[in-house]
C-alpha cells in the first residue's frame, strides 16, 4: 500500500491511498495515526479510490483512526470508497459512524 | 453442440464425466503462514473466478442434460458490469462479478488471516497454508443438490473452536476494533465446515452457484 499525503488548508490533511488496506499492511497507517496524534493533526480526508481492497482488519485500522480523530474534537472522512468497500462498510454497518462522501469538496463542507 | 442427439448416459459415465470436469477445475496452491503471501492466495481466487464462466459451462456440458443455447449464448462478459452465468436447468444467472469476486476474496483473506494469527500464533514461515479451489454439487440445508465453489484452506495450526466462534457483529456504535473477521465470513459464504483431516485442520467454504 502507498500512502501520499498533504496539508490542503491548516490541520486538515489529505491522505490518498494506493493498493491493499489489508492485515499485512495496515502498520503504514497505524504510524501515519501515531504520528499525526503526535503534531495535534485531528482532522483528516481520507480518499479511498485507489484502494482496491480493504479487509476487516484495514476498516478496524480506519475506526481507530476516527476514534482518535474524534476524541480530540476533530474526524475522518472518507470519499471515493469502490461500490464493493462501501457493500463492506455497510455489512459491518459502519457506514452509519463513518461520514462517506463522493467528492473532495463534499466532503470538505462542515470540517 | 450435439447435445441434443446425444444418447441418455447411465449415472456411471455421467459421474466419470464430472469428475473428469471436476479435475480441469480443481486448483491447489500453497504458500508459507504468513500475512505477506495472503495476496497469492487471493490473486490464484481471482484467477480462478476469472475461469469460472467457462469452468461452468464446460462442467454443464458434460453432465446429460439439454442445454439450450444459452451456454454457448453465455459466452461471458468480463469485467466490473452483470455477468451471466450458465445457470442450472438452462436458466440464466445474473450476478455482479466484481461483487461476487470481492465478496469471496474478502472471505478467503479474513479466513487466512485468522489462520495465521489464531491458528499459528503470528507469521510463521516454517508453516504453510494449503487454498483448494473446486466447483461440485453441493447439498443445501434443504438436501437440494446445488453447484457450488469450494473454498478449502488447510492447516497444521491450532484448532479452531468453531462451535463457540463469535459470529455475531460487534456493536456499531462501540467502534470495536475488532471482532469481524468471523462474522464477514459466515455472511459472505453460503455454508461453513470446519474438520479435521490427516492431522490437517480444514475450513471449507460453500459458495452456491
Amino acid at each position: 500500500m502507498q500512502i501520499e499525503q498533504q496539508e490542503i488548508i491548516i490541520r486538515l490533511m489529505h491522505v490518498n491511498l494506493k493498493g491493499r488496506l489489508d492485515a499485512n499492511s495496515v502498520l503504514a497507517l497505524k504510524d501515519l495515526w501515531r504520528t499525526y496524534d503526535e503534531h495535534g493533526q485531528h482532522n483528516i480526508l481520507l480518499d479511498l479510490h485507489q484502494v482496491d481492497f480493504i479487509d476487516s482488519i484495514g476498516i478496524s485500522t480506519l475506526v481507530n483512526g476516527l476514534k482518535q480523530c474524534r476524541a480530540k474534537g476533530g474526524d475522518l472522512r472518507l470519499i471515493g470508497l469502490q461500490p464493493s468497500a462501501r457493500a463492506v462498510f455497510e455489512l459491518m454497518m459502519l457506514d452509519r459512524v463513518f461520514e462517506i462522501f463522493e467528492t473532495r469538496e463534499e466532503a470538505l463542507k462542515g470540517f | 453442440m450435439a447435445k441434443a442427439q446425444a444418447q441418455p448416459r447411465n449415472v456411471a459415465e455421467t459421474e466419470v464425466a464430472v469428475n473428469r470436469q471436476l479435475q480441469l477445475a480443481n486448483v491447489a496452491i500453497e504458500i508459507p503462514a504468513s500475512l505477506n503471501f495472503l495476496p497469492i492466495l487471493c490473486a490464484a481466487l481471482r484467477e480462478y473466478c476469472v475461469a469460472l464462466p467457462l469452468l461452468l459451462e464446460s462442467a454443464e456440458n458434460s453432465l446429460d442434460t439439454v442445454r439450450p443455447s444459452e451456454a454457448s449464448a453465455a459466452r461471458l462478459r468480463f469485467g466490473t458490469g452483470p455477468l451471466q452465468l450458465p445457470g442450472s436447468r438452462g436458466s440464466i444467472i445474473r450476478v455482479s462479478y466484481s461483487h461476487l469476486v470481492y465478496s469471496l476474496e474478502l472471505a478467503l483473506q479474513e479466513a487466512a488471516t485468522n489462520i495465521v494469527r489464531h491458528g499459528y500464533m503470528g507469521n510463521n514461515l516454517a508453516e504453510r497454508i494449503r487454498l483448494h479451489l473446486s466447483l461440485r454439487p453441493v447439498l443445501d440445508v434443504h438436501q437440494k443438490e446445488r453447484r457450488a465453489l469450494i473454498i478449502e484452506l488447510f492447516d497444521t495450526g491450532m484448532t479452531f473452536d468453531i462451535a463457540n466462534a463469535p459470529y455475531n457483529l460487534p456493536d456499531p456504535d462501540q467502534l470495536s476494533e475488532s471482532g469481524y473477521g468471523l462474522y464477514l465470513i459466515h455472511k459472505l459464504t453460503d455454508q461453513l465446515g470446519y474438520f479435521q483431516q490427516l492431522g490437517q485442520n480444514c475450513l471449507q467454504m460453500i459458495k452456491f452457484l
